[in-house]
């Protein structure tokens, strides 16, 4: 059943339509890649679906319509995202940082301690917990915040170019990663990135956008032979 | 309402509104170039006042001198100012929540200093020039219209200087991007120093013109203050042309309100407006950020 | 962390002991015992501004406006409807939490400065009312008088025998501070800190941002409204100076001294300056310089405040022990 489904959603900044009559639909327990070149509304998308700008139109969310929910409450139904440029609560610890998520996300459902534990693990920081945020590298950065979405116990996980200045083998072991949330924890992810190697490695499905609007949605090998997408956005050289 | 009053009352305000121009301008300049919100601007209408009023009374210094002598040194004093309490705090790494804490740490310490120095009372500043003009019913002092006249060219002034010379573009250039700014090599600490050295400035020529008309006592600085802050805010924060039209707005009411209310409004009618505006449109007429 | 916290707790409950047996020895002195109970006074009102200020991070400017709201909401309910003083307290508390709540609502949309500008145009305007207020009580420019003092059972307080105003001024000393200490380490305190660390996150994870900024606009009015009245029962006197910018900086340089955002840095900056400025009456107007200099002063010199000063040994001592040559404390990583 499609988890989330966006219905003729646009975002208006001025006389700048970010994002244009945008229609698609997600399916639960499936990896939704999203590209396109730069500009053409992605982070947009996901600021208007999490509530931080009001566009018009409709998004649904596990049948739920969410369109005019504050972010807060949007966490509270599941769905959380992830930022382009890593946010974190930096003045505190790991810890507490995942502390957040799990108390005000999760709706205080199970433990508090095993819920951060088990995402400690999940993640491989197991031993970081007490460094205060700053001091964190930039990939155990990335993977904290991973982290404190996934505290609060979310059913669909934004991830807005998540890759973004890691290292080759540290982008490895992201789409393992990204593959073992998407099967254990049964999570609905949708993910933007710019590295196709990833994004056609990763997702069932992907879309590509341009100038706020979709050109392309389908499984990653249709959609690389689209002949708009390679005009607009791969290019035609062996790199794409 | 007859037409004269009418007509003395839109005067007044269009003078008072001048002022509080003035006023905002030296706010968002050094808001603009800096982003600080520097809460001593009342503080050095306040102390450009006191020092023009001791070269006068004290020294017996011939006006004209007064005048020079009083800007030449606020804008000193912004030079100062800036070097001495924001430089320093640059070297933080969250240094803007700090820095507004300490201009408004520095503007208690010179009210302090000012009512130490100075006692509470009010003084006044003597005109510019003295004579009065007569229209029919209308009469407007030299004085007031040299305040016109002043404001006037200081806007234009002030146009030219941000959109002609080198100087100008450079701390508009800060006020866009500073680290774009810092890369091509402007020097960012002078354009802080030359922000807060104009807004003293600005502040300075407020205090000259307006003081023979409003007197001046320490706490003076926070009401001129708040009204600079209403006019930008009601204008829109880096907009200009918001600033102009807000401060006259603002000072057509409370002309009014004072004629017909008491003296007692002028701070109220100014709060009242501001609440407004915060409620309903925070961003004033024409907002920029 | 654990350790840590013991440690102020017990610094903490040992200052207390102390402070509770001082009045043995020194009841006869009433101007060290007055310059204590301004001290418990001060301290909780700096230290509910700490809460929105330095962990929440709203510049709220409007501290001595509910203060000084309190104090005159209790002075007008015990002299107008001789209502009991310690209602008159309550009242104060409830007041200032009403005033606080209505300019939060509009302030929550606003960001930094907005916010700032606000709450300190309140804080300019209330004088004036006070002083425009006679019809409804205020007492206008003179302000009023002759306040009720406390009383419990049938022993009326009195402003010659200090013992037992002390005791009441300790006793909401340490339960304000306790309150705020609960408050910081508790959820509350994990959602304001959270909040202005990064609110995109913060409202990602489900924080809802409204209602926090409510709760910490709440809080951190109620205190400083119940000391207000607690403090004009005491004086027996209110008037508009108690809005004043001399009281704002009173305030103001005990927490920069302190310290923001560090438990319980305020409280420890309440203490010198009550001291300080008390030692510095004879140079009348120029007092106030000299605390105006010290909140320059410090922000410029040590940021963090005197805590900074046990928390930088605490640190040495850590580097100590793991025997590496390690630099200085970096002052350029923090918050």
């Amino acid at each position: 059943m499609a988890i989330l489904k966006c219905e003729k959603v646009t975002q208006r900044f001025g006389l700048l339509d970010a994002v244009k009559d945008l229609s698609f639909e997600v399916e639960e327990g499936e990896i939704f890649g999203i590209a396109g070149p730069n500009g053409a509304g992605k982070t947009t998308l996901f600021n208007v679906i999490t509530g931080v700008y009001r566009g018009s139109g409709d998004i649904i969310f596990d049948n739920v319509n969410i369109t005019r929910l504050r972010t807060y409450q949007i966490c509270h139904k599941g769905l959380v995202r992830t930022f382009q440029i890593p946010q974190l609560f930096l003045t505190l610890t790991m810890l507490a940082n995942l502390k957040v998520g799990a108390h005000f996300g999760s709706l205080g459902e199970d433990n508090e301690e095993e819920n951060i534990r088990e995402v400690l693990e999940l993640l491989g920081l197991k031993g970081k917990e007490n460094v205060i945020a700053a001091n964190l590298n930039l990939c155990d950065k990335k993977l904290t915040m991973l982290a404190t979405a996934l505290t609060t116990k979310p059913k669909l996980v934004l991830l807005d170019e998540p890759i973004g200045g890691l290292s080759p083998p540290e982008v490895k072991e992201f789409v393992v990663l990204v593959q073992k949330i998407n099967k254990e924890l049964g999570l609905t992810i949708v993910i933007i990135e710019h590295l196709m190697k990833v994004l056609t490695k990763l997702s069932n499905r992907l879309m590509i956008m341009e100038n706020g609007e979709k050109i392309a949605i389908g499984p990653p090998g249709e959609v690389v032979k689209n002949e708009k997408v390679i005009e607009v956005y791969l290019g035609r050289s062996k790199y794409a | 309402m007859t037409f004269s009053l009418a007509a003395s009352l839109l005067l007044t305000a269009t003078i008072l509104g001048a002022i509080y121009l003035l006023m905002a301008l030296g706010l968002t300049l050094v808001y603009g170039v800096t982003r600080v919100f520097n809460f001593a601007q009342g503080s050095f209408y306040v102390w450009a006042g006191y020092i023009a009023l001791v070269l006068y009374k004290s020294f017996q210094l011939d006006w004209g001198l007064v005048i020079a002598i009083t800007l030449g040194s606020m804008f000193g004093i912004g030079l100062l100012y800036e070097r001495a309490i924001i430089y320093p705090l640059r070297r933080f790494a969250e240094w803007r929540w700090t820095a507004i804490i300490v201009t408004l740490g520095a503007a208690l310490f010179l009210d302090s200093l000012a009512t130490g120095l100075f006692g509470v009372k009010a003084r006044l500043l003597p005109r510019i020039f003295e004579g009065v003009f007569e229209y029919g019913a209308i009469s407007l002092t030299h004085h007031d219209l040299v305040i016109l006249l002043t404001a006037v060219a200081v806007m234009i002034i002030i146009n030219l200087f941000l959109g002609r010379t080198r100087t100008g573009m450079a701390m508009r250039g800060v006020a866009q991007d500073e680290i774009g700014a810092n890369i091509v090599g402007i020097p960012i600490n002078r354009m802080y120093g030359y922000s807060f050295a104009i807004a003293a400035l600005l502040a300075g020529v407020s205090a000259v013109l307006l003081i023979p008309r409003l007197p001046l006592f320490p706490a003076m600085g926070w009401v001129i203050f708040v009204k600079a802050f209403v006019v930008l805010i009601f204008g829109g924060m880096g907009s200009i042309k918001g600033a102009v039209i807000a401060a006259f707005i603002l000072a057509i009411m409370e002309v009014f309100a004072t004629s017909f209310l008491g003296a007692v409004w002028s701070l109220p009618v100014c709060l009242i407006v501001l609440v407004i505006v915060l409620v309903f449109r925070p961003k004033g007429l024409f907002g920029v950020w | 962390m654990v350790t840590k916290l013991s440690k102020k707790s017990i610094f903490f409950l040992v200052s207390l002991l102390i402070l509770s047996l001082l009045p043995i020895a020194i009841h006869d002195n009433r101007h060290l015992m007055h310059l204590l109970i301004l001290c418990f006074i001060w301290g909780v009102v700096a230290a509910s501004w700490d809460l929105i200020l330095g962990y929440a991070r709203i510049f709220s400017f409007g501290q001595i406006g509910f203060f000084g709201l309190g104090g005159y909401t209790s002075a007008m309910l015990t002299l107008q409807l001789g209502v009991s003083p310690w209602l008159g307290i309550l009242a104060g508390g409830g007041v200032a939490l009403a005033t606080g709540l209505l300019i939060a609502l509009p302030c929550l949309r606003l960001r930094g400065m907005y916010v700032g500008m606000a709450t300190f145009a309140v804080h300019l305007v209330l004088p004036l009312l006070a002083r425009a207020g006679r019809p409804i009580g205020t007492g206008g420019s003179w302000g009023l008088h002759s306040i009720a003092p406390l009383y419990v059972g049938g022993y009326t307080f009195s402003s010659l025998e200090l013992v037992p105003w002390y005791y009441v001024a300790l006793g909401m000393f340490a339960l304000f501070l306790f309150v705020i200490y609960k408050v910081i380490n508790s959820t509350i305190g994990l959602a304001f800190m959270a909040l202005r660390d990064s609110e995109p996150l913060a409202k990602n994870l489900g924080i809802n941002e409204y209602k926090f900024t409510l709760i910490v606009f709440a809080i951190s009015a109620f205190i400083p409204g119940i000391m207000g009245a607690f403090y004009v029962h005491y004086m027996g006197v209110v008037g508009p100076e108690i809005f004043s910018l001399a009281n704002f900086l009173l305030a103001f340089v005990m927490l920069m001294l302190g310290g923001t955002a560090v438990f319980p840095g305020a409280v420890i900056g309440a203490f010198p300056i009550i001291f300080l400025n008390d030692a510095l009456f004879p140079l009348l107007g120029f007092r106030l310089v000299v605390l105006g200099a010290i909140v320059v002063g410090v922000m410029i010199g040590l940021p963090r405040g005197l805590m900074e000063i046990p928390e930088a040994i605490n640190r040495l001592m850590a580097r100590r022990t793991s025997k590496k040559m390690t630099p200085l404390p970096e002052t350029n990583q923090e918050e």
